[in-house]
Parts: structure tokens; sequence; C-alpha cells
């Protein structure tokens, strides 16, 4: 059985998510510093890895129909999904900072990613998480199901909070958790309304849908 | 309305719907994993 994301989507939202819990369990959940700069090239160069593969990808694809298209390697699953995560812990470590900024009145201006240590810790959250999807065992397969299909919503939903928050200039205002839970909620119902207009789009597209 | 009401309303605003979102998610008469991909399907 198919998780709902596909590898690199996975990798992507999932990776995010899960090193975004891995920071805050560190402590640095309302750091508004962007990591430091050798670590941010890191974060980069893997969003770049990731385009890289996603290119090879198409270009393989394209390559099916047109035999002159170039491309450098036939594209894996494992590399697919390996990419996926790397750029999901680069969104966390880009992201977290700007989401941080708008959302906390705190003044935690220490990067939130800080040294190499903390990168490992975080890669080898990846790790897991690779393995774990790979491995296709029957057992992880609802949990990770769900905590995929959430990781979406909560992904456009803070995105959409950034923007909303800065749209009706209310930065830097939440004390508490409590606080930031008002603006989290209209982040994820405009979530709800992109996420259907987008399925909305592949129905209109493919013809094809989940639920009956 | 008053004004401590409309307070009290706004501070259950986010939670109440929130959770209406879970409780509606797992309780709609669907398979599990097709709402689980049904989430995921416009991505």
């Amino acid at each position: 059985m198919k998780l709902p994301l596909e590898a690199r989507d996975f990798g992507i939202y999932v990776g995010c998510i899960a090193v975004w819990a891995y920071l805050i369990a560190l402590g640095r959940g309302r750091a508004k510093g962007m990591p430091t700069p050798w670590i941010l090239v890191a974060l980069v160069v893997f969003v770049f890895s990731m385009g890289v593969d996603g290119v090879n990808a198409f270009l393989y694809d394209l390559h099916q129909n047109l035999p002159v298209v170039p491309f450098l390697y036939e594209p894996r699953l494992e590399l697919r999904l390996a990419t996926g995560l790397l750029c999901g812990i680069a969104f966390a470590g880009i992201l977290a900072p700007v989401v941080n900024y708008s959302l906390w009145r705190q003044n935690d201006n220490r990067p939130i990613i800080e040294n190499w240590k903390q990168l490992a810790g975080g890669l080898a959250l990846l790790v897991g998480l690779f393995a774990i999807n790979a491995s296709g065992w029957g057992i992880f397969l609802y949990p990770i199901s769900i905590i995929t299909a959430a990781s979406v919503p909560i992904l456009v939903g803070l995105i959409n909070m950034v923007f909303l928050l800065s749209l009706f200039r209310k930065e830097g205002a939440a004390i508490t958790w409590r606080d930031a839970l008002d603006p989290f909620a209209a982040g994820v119902f405009f979530a709800l309304l992109e996420l259907g207009a987008l399925s909305l789009l592949r129905y209109a597209v493919l013809g094809t849908a989940v639920l009956p | 309305m008053q004004p401590a009401l409309r307070a009290r309303s706004e501070t259950w605003l986010a939670p109440a719907f929130l959770l209406a979102l879970v409780l509606g998610f797992f309780l709609a008469p669907f398979p599990l994993m097709d709402k689980l991909h049904g989430v995921c399907f416009g991505i």
C-alpha cells in the first residue's frame, strides 16, 4: 500500500516537520536567527541536490520519448527520498526562523541551527525516517501515513500564517503557545482552501479522485 | 455581542476549529487510508 505522498514529497514535508519538532525539542522553538553561514550553505546545497535529482528525473522521462534529451543517471527511488529529506531539513532550517520572527514577541536571536552537532542530530533523524520509509514495514504504515497527511496542512498553514501576520501587521505578538494557536488556525483554514483548490484542479486535469 | 462574551468566544474559536477539524476527519465515513490520501491529493 502506498503512502499519501510520493518519496520526494514525503521527504520534504515529513522531513521538515520532523526536524522542526527536533529543533523545538532542543529548546530552539522560538529562535529567530538564520543558521550560521556555513550551515546555511550546507542547507542550500541540500536544496540544490533535490533540484538536480528532480531535473534529472524530468530529463529521464523526456528521454523515453525523445532519445536526444540527455540525462545524468537513471532515477532511483532511494535517491529521490534521500534528496527530498535533505530538502526537508533545509526548509526547516530556513523557514523556522521566518515563522518565529513573524510569530513570537520573545527576542531569541540565536541561530536556529547553531553548530554542526545540531545539524548532525537533524540528519540522524532523517536517516531514521529514510529507514522507516524504505523498510516498507506494515507496522509503520498507519502512523507514518497519518504524520505524512498531517504534515501537509501544518506546513502550508505555517506559511499562510506568516503571510497573514504580515498582512494584518500582527508580527511578533505571540507570547505563549496558546497565543500562537489563533494565527496558526487561520493559516490552516486557508491551507484547506488552497489544498481543496489544488485537488479540484488535479481532478479536473486527471479526472480521478481518492474518495468516492 | 457584549465585549466579554465576544472575547470568550474568540478565545475558543481557534482550538475549537482545530479540534473540529481533527474529529471531523477521523469521524468522516470513509476508509482512513482514503482520507489520508485525500488530504494530499492536490500535492
